[in-house]
């Protein structure tokens, strides 16, 4: 039976919000004094998942200066464990508390039978995991009532049981589901590296309407893998597959995620700026 | 649902936990960063326990733990919740309590906001009307009796100092934990103090508070040293507001 096309988001609605950063607890009080040049954060949703005190204090106040996107890591939408309700409940309070960009999580599972791992862990790529996870973006989106964006991991497992490529899931899942994509060039890069892939052939499988945003990292080689560590600086091979990305989806909103030995503002602000220069041409050539 | 699937993310997360499960290439990555990222979230939640302990000692304390309590969590900031717990059956007694302390400034840290009561809004209240009072007490508040000297060893290691040597104390201390503003604070309290506290914060009324002040021969010595206490924990922020 051929079921019509849900419709797609129109690619002219796309928003973009321009250059962004991870907003971290170190430069809280950096931000407010200096008010620097990021068009939006983006926030661990987690971190404010709770009822005072200083995160909730900080993001109110820098709300007001920047807009902002919520990034969560607990969703879990590949488990096949039950959907959180509490999760989502307080998720959605934090919602109508920001009024955020857009919503986004992994497209992982982090744990099973009522453990959580904590940790974003890829899913076979089969059909079965694929009709899982629709329906379950489908609740959440219903449960929200937005659509979501989902990330694409980085990963170092490999699943004998899959049948198809991670970019052929990753399309498959935001086409049916009706959701959006947040691409992360530096995950793509390390997964291609850690199992052998064209990083180029997966951008050419993602549909360009659905890619509402983009993470940049660093990561770490040892030569063996490639582990995407988020404690550097984005590397050279990266910043060339972004070229690539901004030049095949156009103006996607991006930011630079640092988690650990996070330098002072000033530095992040630097590699923003290296984003600019290499997109921003790239964008006004298009148009 | 997906039996496979679910048969599948069993069997790997059992091998992430090292209890059994399938080897697939690239798994150990996952096993070692698992262990790695909630021994860090445990030290955030602990430092001054690490810090007191050593990072080797403390490594494997959270090994320990994390074995007996995997987070069950969707938020991490829970991971360490049955901490003081666990050391309350498995570890020496300081640490235990080293454990409590810790937690309990945590929960201060990000509990709800609140205001203190306003002193004006008491005076304003007839005498009369006093014995019914009911006040609330601070989201975040702890009231710990504890058995050693643990508070004073944190303290000491938080300013980077050399910390006293623990002392067990033939009766065991109140301390109360909580936070005002943005800052968390604590403080030692006598016995009597620390029962008037409680019975406040489980919703007593004020009469009763004071009928219940052990030491105090009249009613009236009661009332005096109790309005002596209010005036502190409302300058303090630990009294926020009058209950219905």
């Amino acid at each position: 039976m051929v079921e019509p096309m849900a419709a797609g988001p129109d690619l002219s609605k796309r928003p973009f919000p321009g250059f962004g950063l991870g907003l971290r607890k170190e430069h809280y009080e950096a931000v407010l004094t200096e008010r620097p040049a990021v068009d939006w954060f983006e926030i661990l949703s987690e971190n404010y998942l709770v009822d005072g005190g200083k995160p909730l204090h900080y993001l109110d106040r820098i709300r007001r200066d920047y807009p902002m996107a919520m990034h969560g890591v607990s969703l879990s939408i590949g488990s096949t464990d039950p959907l959180d309700r509490r999760y989502l409940e307080r998720l959605k309070r934090l919602i109508d508390r920001l009024q955020p960009l857009w919503v986004s999580d992994h497209l992982c599972w982090t744990g099973a039978g009522g453990v959580n791992l904590h940790d974003l862990l890829p899913l076979p790529y089969t059909g079965e995991a694929l009709s899982h996870v629709v329906s379950r973006v489908e609740q959440v989106q219903d449960f929200l009532g937005r659509r979501i964006l989902l990330e694409n991991v980085s990963s170092y497992m490999h699943y004998p049981h899959s049948e198809m490529p991670e970019w052929a899931f990753l399309a498959g899942v935001a086409e049916k589901a009706d959701c959006l994509i947040l691409l992360d060039i530096n995950n793509i890069y390390v997964s291609a590296r850690n199992h052998g892939f064209d990083p180029v052939a997966y951008l050419r499988a993602i549909p360009p309407e659905r890619v509402w945003q983009f993470h940049l990292a660093g990561h770490t080689d040892d030569g063996e893998w490639v582990i995407d560590t988020h404690d550097h600086p984005v590397r050279m091979e990266v910043w060339d597959l972004y070229r690539e990305a901004a030049g095949r989806f156009g103006p996607v909103a991006t930011m630079i995620e640092r988690d650990d030995r996070i330098p002072p503002l000033a530095d992040l602000l630097c590699e923003l700026e290296q984003a600019r220069r290499i997109a921003l041409p790239l964008w006004k050539e298009a148009a | 649902m997906s039996t496979g699937l679910a048969t599948l993310q069993a069997d790997v997360q059992a091998a992430i936990l090292g209890q059994g499960g399938t080897a697939l290439p690239g798994l150990d990555i996952y096993r070692s960063a698992y262990r790695l990222r909630l021994t860090e979230a445990l030290a955030a939640d602990y430092p001054v326990l690490r810090r007191w302990l050593g990072g080797a000692r403390f490594d494997e304390l959270a090994r320990d733990y994390l074995e007996a309590h995997p987070s069950r969590h969707f938020s991490i900031r829970w991971f360490g919740r049955a901490l003081p717990e666990y050391l309350e059956r498995q570890g020496p007694l300081e640490w235990a309590e080293m454990a409590r302390f810790e937690w309990a400034l945590s929960l201060a840290f990000d509990c709800a906001d609140s205001k203190p009561l306003a002193p004006e809004t008491l005076a304003g209240i007839p005498p009369q009307d006093w014995p019914r009072l009911r006040f609330t007490v601070c989201p975040g508040f702890s009231l710990l009796r504890l058995r050693t000297s643990v508070p004073h060893v944190w303290k000491a290691l938080q300013a980077g100092e050399d910390p006293p040597r623990c002392r067990v104390l033939s009766t065991p201390t109140a301390w109360m934990v909580w936070r005002q503003g943005l800052r968390q604070f604590f403080r030692s309290l006598s016995e009597a103090e620390a029962e008037c506290l409680v019975r406040l914060e489980s919703g007593a009324a004020f009469g009763e508070v004071c009928a219940g002040l052990s030491g105090c021969d009249l009613p009236t010595d009661a009332a005096r040293q109790i309005a002596l206490w209010l005036r502190r924990w409302l300058k303090d922020g630990v009294v926020t507001g009058l209950r219905g």
